[in-house]
């Protein structure tokens, strides 16, 4: 799930910047599934776009593109405006999240 | 006259303005940046940008999102191309891809239209490339102040050569 050579591309072989980063994205994305559940609840279509964009911007940044490719169909399905699809991938994406947790425990756990 | 311009170096310390409202992208920005040798100044919108801009010495090279809150990149560029007398060089970067939204980012006034996730080398030969313009842009801006001051002491040596021609003559 981690794109530890997209990352390294950046931090070099700095490992505890590429740990503190990955922290560090996984705090700022659960911030913005808070959004996202917000806006779901309130089925606010514009603010909901503008987190989920947001989301799979970061995430396609940091070479995380599982996360990025759920966003981009999490997307699609706002713009259907399909709520059972959508609670699905938005499921799938915390899911994701909580992968990349562990993961990230288990990489940097020495 | 031929000016001979160096190439910029690793070391340029030109500032470089990144406008992204997501944090982590800023941090792998502000990483990547600072190691090819530039200042890098942030902002979280494109207002803290407008403000920034508006400071003595800003930033004459800008990495702008498209999507930001109170001001977007694509407001914040138009604004920068209307109001602003020395012009930064501006290079989007943002996830919108597809022909439309690149025309209606240019047509805002970016020089540069990126789309995201980030291509380093591409970013960096981009900015470059801004660098460079933005140097001789300068150099001619110079020139320009150079050329007016030698033109108002031509038509000041005009009038003493006018009236010293003129007492001669009367």
């Amino acid at each position: 799930m981690i794109d530890l050579n997209h990352l390294k591309y950046i931090f070099g072989d700095n490992k505890n910047q590429i740990h503190e980063f990955l922290v560090f994205f996984v705090t700022s994305a659960q911030e913005n599934i808070q959004q996202i559940d917000q806006d779901i609840q309130m089925k606010n279509i514009k603010s909901l776009m503008f987190h989920i964009h947001k989301l799979k911007g970061s995430a396609g940044n940091s070479g995380l593109i599982k996360l990025a490719n759920l966003c981009q169909q999490l997307e699609e399905s706002v713009g259907h405006q399909d709520w059972i699809t959508l609670e699905k991938y938005n499921l799938e994406i915390k899911n994701c999240i909580l992968n990349l947790q562990n993961e990230i425990s288990k990489i940097f756990k020495s | 006259m031929i000016i001979i311009m160096a190439e910029p170096t690793l070391a340029s310390y030109e500032k470089v303005m990144i406008a992204d409202d997501d944090e982590p992208t800023r941090i792998l920005l502000r990483t990547a940046i600072s190691k090819w040798g530039y200042q890098v100044v942030e902002a979280n919108d494109g207002e803290e940008a407008w403000r920034i801009l508006q400071q003595p010495d800003s930033p004459k090279l800008l990495i702008v999102d498209w999507l930001m809150p109170e001001l977007d990149g694509l407001a914040l560029c138009e604004r920068i191309r209307q109001k602003l007398i020395f012009q930064p060089y501006i290079i989007f970067l943002t996830r919108l891809s597809g022909t439309p939204n690149i025309l209606k980012g240019l047509e805002a006034g970016a020089d540069e239209f990126l789309i995201k996730p980030i291509n380093y080398s591409e970013l960096h030969i981009r900015l470059l490339a801004g660098e460079k313009i933005i140097k001789y842009r300068d150099i001619i801006i110079n020139q320009n102040k150079d050329i007016q001051t030698c033109l108002s002491y031509i038509k000041g040596l005009e009038f003493l050569l006018f009236d010293f021609l003129k007492g001669k003559k009367d």
